[in-house]
């Protein structure tokens, strides 16, 4: 506890931005998605409109925030220790998703080991049962859902793991161009990347036309389907999101960005693919597979 | 400084400096952002008051008097998220947000833009949360959240639209923390002065360290939560339909998986600035640093394993109902030891009794029954007899009370005279301190007899064998909520002006914080202290 | 900051301090003595 400064100056300075607009406009956004969300979730047409302009500041902050990031790091206002505190940042933001996905295969594993086999063992346990012909059985949807057929790992699911898997290796790939200064080499894996990201979202929204189609099964088809649809349908988010931040940093590439020494963005973004690939890989094992 | 300046591309002083409302929306500084902080809390812990003096002014007498159970039920519910997530969330992360940069010798905070971006979500948030108040007025929907602030399904997937705002409100809420959190977490890595090393760090921002780590851990699990709340009540999923081989037990498990941390993400940064306050008024070192860390530490881990002791009476197998009993109570000894290290601080040292240390103490005392009434709870056969009971609510107002707005008191009045420049009103600041110890206990202790009497919580009315003990409850509450008045006018008026405070405040104040003037300058540690 | 208090005063306040500790944990041994004898 005891400290006793000596006045000098050890360290460069640190960059401390301008004031900006943006961080409060973005809120004033996300406040009018949230509202206009409520509304048409309880059905007041309006609430598109209120979500639709909420979307479009949000979009208008991105822009203008990330545009301004750009511009302060091309002009070389970012150093180690700025650079040092990004990585930080954007390690224990991924640290906040993987709690996020925790909590819905937290959901999983305690509908497949608790819930669903309780209630199909009540009649054994208790003599009595509000449904004594369930079975509890993994896959279903419960005592009272409607019958559906469960997504096979093999089709699709497994294309999808192979996809997202070479994707993660092109990535990195692509990070090796970028320490050697092959700036081709960089282009072609991040489109390599991109590409992957695409093809494995066409997939999956093929894939959920099935399931909906011909399958029955649905967000509605008891704990399998909201649980299947949940987890695959909020990693397919995260991977569209990092489609198009691959996608941005890709542009930037083109116009000659990063360096072998400074390029967090590009390594940010190469995690976040890393951690929505580990994902898939554990979504594939549970929800698909066993 | 100018030569450092000069090898550098960008000139990052802030030579745009709007003035009026546009400096508060648009502020960078560190400052600037922790005082919008403690402003929205203070504001905030009057609006959360309020609406619990209505529901006290309910209770006063048996029968329904001023208001619908609906609306009651709305009341509590909504004054516990603003209390918890709009007043005392906010007042520690303003804390964190003022000193934890002077303290460790940091420019400012790492990621200043995303910091006011932190702030800025709160008011929106706030105004979700309570706007479905002011649209039944209107004649849209059925009011506010009206499930109490746990959302317990099924309750909640059949409530009114009051659920949706409180859901989305608690999303943006917790992005703000989120926010919060790594922003805390980066500066302290990466901002600390040369020499400072983590056994060095002051023990506040140790508390807000791991405070950081738990809101990282358990807050997009709460998201997760709600976001299941949502897809069932619009979405046909089942999550919490035993129907759909769902199960409400579910929700339950994953609410307190973030709730329970919740409450030592409350109370963490008030064990933090304990030792501060304590050490300063009695002219001693801090006694036993480094058990504090590890308790700190210790306590940190075991707050994310104990979380199904809220709800021992749902039914559960007794190997978990005596795991979850035992690691609960195991929170006791790490807890024990910050209750003995604060005492040895204070022991053989030349103790004054400023406000602050009033506070203090008063915080150790009252803090320790909730403690104590905690080991009460956390028995599984007692708990049966006292799960719902208004024994429950005494024994978190002694913590959240007594230890999060003390404790956060505590740290209100010991840094005033830093953030202003002013010493505050100590005559007031006295007379704040009995009437709120005096009236706490006049409202509360009379909850713990109701509870083991057999009162349950969240329920307008009552039997009649209670109204004695509810009618001194409501008394007390009132002369509470009455005497945070004169705080509030405390700390208006020592912001205004007052008694010129000097760079250590406290005579015996110790740290990084202390050698800068009162107020510090706009920008402080541009050039960092070197630490031996 | 001047000093508020004389030496004298400081020294004073450390050994009240001081009893008061002992009181207090006296007060607890004794409680807790108590507390062996009370019938369940």
């Amino acid at each position: 506890m005891k400290t006793s400064a000596v006045h000098s100056a050890p360290r460069d300075h640190y960059f401390v931005p301008q004031p900006s607009l943006y961080p409060v406009i973005l809120s004033g956004g996300m406040f009018l998605l949230a509202l206009g969300f409520i509304q048409s979730i309880n059905g007041f047409l309006l609430g598109r409109w209120v979500m639709l302009g909420g979307f479009s500041v949000i979009l208008y902050v991105l822009f203008g925030w990330f545009g301004r990031v750009i511009n302060e790091s091309q002009s070389g206002a970012y150093r180690d220790w700025e650079d040092l505190s990004f990585r930080y940042g954007m390690i224990w933001f991924i640290a906040t998703e993987v709690m996020f996905f925790a909590a819905f295969f937290g959901a999983l594993f305690y509908v497949r080991t608790i819930s669903v086999p309780t209630l199909g063992g009540m009649d054994a346990a208790h003599g009595t049962s509000l449904w004594p012909d369930f079975s509890g059985t993994w896959p279903t949807s419960g005592p009272k859902g409607p019958t559906f057929t469960p997504m096979g790992a093999w089709g699709i699911p497994a294309l999808n793991t192979a996809l997202l898997l070479s994707s993660g290796a092109t990535v990195t790939w692509a990070h090796w161009a970028l320490l050697r200064g092959k700036r081709v080499q960089l282009n072609l894996g991040l489109a390599a990347t991109i590409l992957l990201g695409t093809t494995f979202l066409g997939f999956q929204a093929w894939e959920y036309q099935h399931a909906y189609t011909e399958l029955g099964l649905t967000m509605g088809a008891g704990v399998y389907g909201a649980t299947f649809f949940m987890l695959t349908g909020f990693h397919g988010f995260h991977v569209t999101l990092g489609t198009i931040m691959l996608l941005v940093i890709l542009l930037r590439c083109l116009r000659g960005h990063f360096s072998a020494e400074r390029h967090f963005a590009f390594e940010g973004v190469a995690w976040y693919w890393h951690f929505v690939d580990v994902v898939w890989l554990i979504l594939f094992v549970f929800v698909y597979w066993l | 400084m100018s030569s450092v300046t000069t090898t550098h591309p960008v000139e990052q002083h802030a030579e745009y400096h709007p003035g009026g409302l546009l400096r508060w929306l648009t502020t960078t500084n560190h400052k600037d952002i922790g005082t919008m902080y403690m402003t929205f809390a203070l504001i905030m812990f009057f609006v959360g008051g309020i609406m619990i003096l209505a529901v006290r002014a309910e209770l006063f007498q048996p029968g329904l008097q001023l208001m619908k159970p609906e609306f009651f039920n709305q009341l509590i519910g909504v004054h516990a998220l603003v209390m918890i997530f709009a007043a005392l969330m906010p007042a520690a992360t303003g804390f964190a947000n003022w000193m934890i940069p002077l303290m460790i010798g940091a420019p400012d905070m790492a990621l200043p833009r995303l910091n006011n971006w932190g702030f800025w979500l709160l008011p929106p948030a706030a105004f979700l949360l309570t706007l479905p108040f002011s649209l039944a007025l209107l004649g849209f929907g059925d009011g506010a959240i009206a499930t109490g602030w746990t959302f317990y399904a099924p309750l909640s997937v059949q409530g009114g639209w009051g659920v949706d705002f409180a859901i989305l409100a608690v999303h943006i809420l917790g992005i703000s923390s989120i926010m919060g959190s790594i922003n805390i977490i980066v500066t302290i890595f990466n901002m600390r002065a040369p020499g400072m090393t983590m056994m060095k760090l002051p023990l506040f921002a140790w508390g807000w360290l791991i405070t950081a780590f738990l809101l990282i851990a358990t807050l997009p699990v709460l998201a997760g939560a709600v976001t299941m709340l949502l897809t069932d009540r619009h979405f046909g999923t089942h999550f919490f339909d035993a129907a759909g081989g769902g199960d409400p037990i579910l929700f339950q498990h994953l609410f307190w998986f973030f709730g329970h941390p919740e409450v030592y993400i409350l109370l963490l940064p008030v064990w933090g600035l304990m030792p501060h306050v304590l050490s300063t008024f009695s002219r001693k070192p801090v006694y036993g640093y480094k058990a504090q860390v590890y308790s700190f530490i210790a306590i940190g881990i075991l707050s994310v394993v104990v979380w199904a002791h809220h709800f021992f009476t749902a039914g559960m197998p007794i190997p978990a109902l005596i795991y979850f009993m035992f690691s609960t109570m195991a929170i006791s000894l790490p807890l024990a030891v910050l209750f003995f290290c604060w005492i040895a601080t204070m022991w053989k040292g030349a103790m004054s009794f400023e406000t602050p240390m009033l506070f203090a103490v008063g915080f150790i005392v009252l803090f320790g029954i909730a403690g104590l009434t905690g080991l009460i709870l956390a028995d599984v056969a007692a708990d049966a007899q006292y799960h719902h009971s208004y024994f429950v609510v005494a024994h978190f107002h002694y913590a959240l009370f007594a230890g999060g707005i003390m404790g956060v008191m505590t740290g209100v009045y010991y840094w005033l005279p830093k953030w202003t420049g002013h010493m505050y009103n100590e005559t007031l600041g006295k007379l704040h301190f009995w009437l709120t110890v005096i009236s706490f206990n006049l409202t509360f202790i009379p909850q713990f007899f109701l509870g083991l009497a057999g009162m349950p919580r969240r329920i307008p009315d009552y039997a009649l064998q209670f109204a004695e003990f509810n009618a001194i409850s409501t008394i007390g509450a009132f002369i509470l909520g009455l005497s945070q008045l004169l705080f509030a006018w405390n700390v208006w008026a020592c912001v205004r002006g007052g008694k010129k405070a000097e760079s250590r405040s406290w005579e015996g104040a110790e740290g990084l914080e202390w050698e800068l003037p009162s107020p510090p300058p706009h920008h402080t540690w541009e050039i960092q202290p070197q630490i031996k | 900051m001047e000093q508020p208090f004389s030496n004298e005063d400081l020294e004073r306040r450390r050994a009240a301090s001081r009893r008061l500790g002992w009181l207090i944990a006296a007060a607890a041994l004794l409680l807790y003595l108590a507390g062996l004898f009370i019938k369940r």
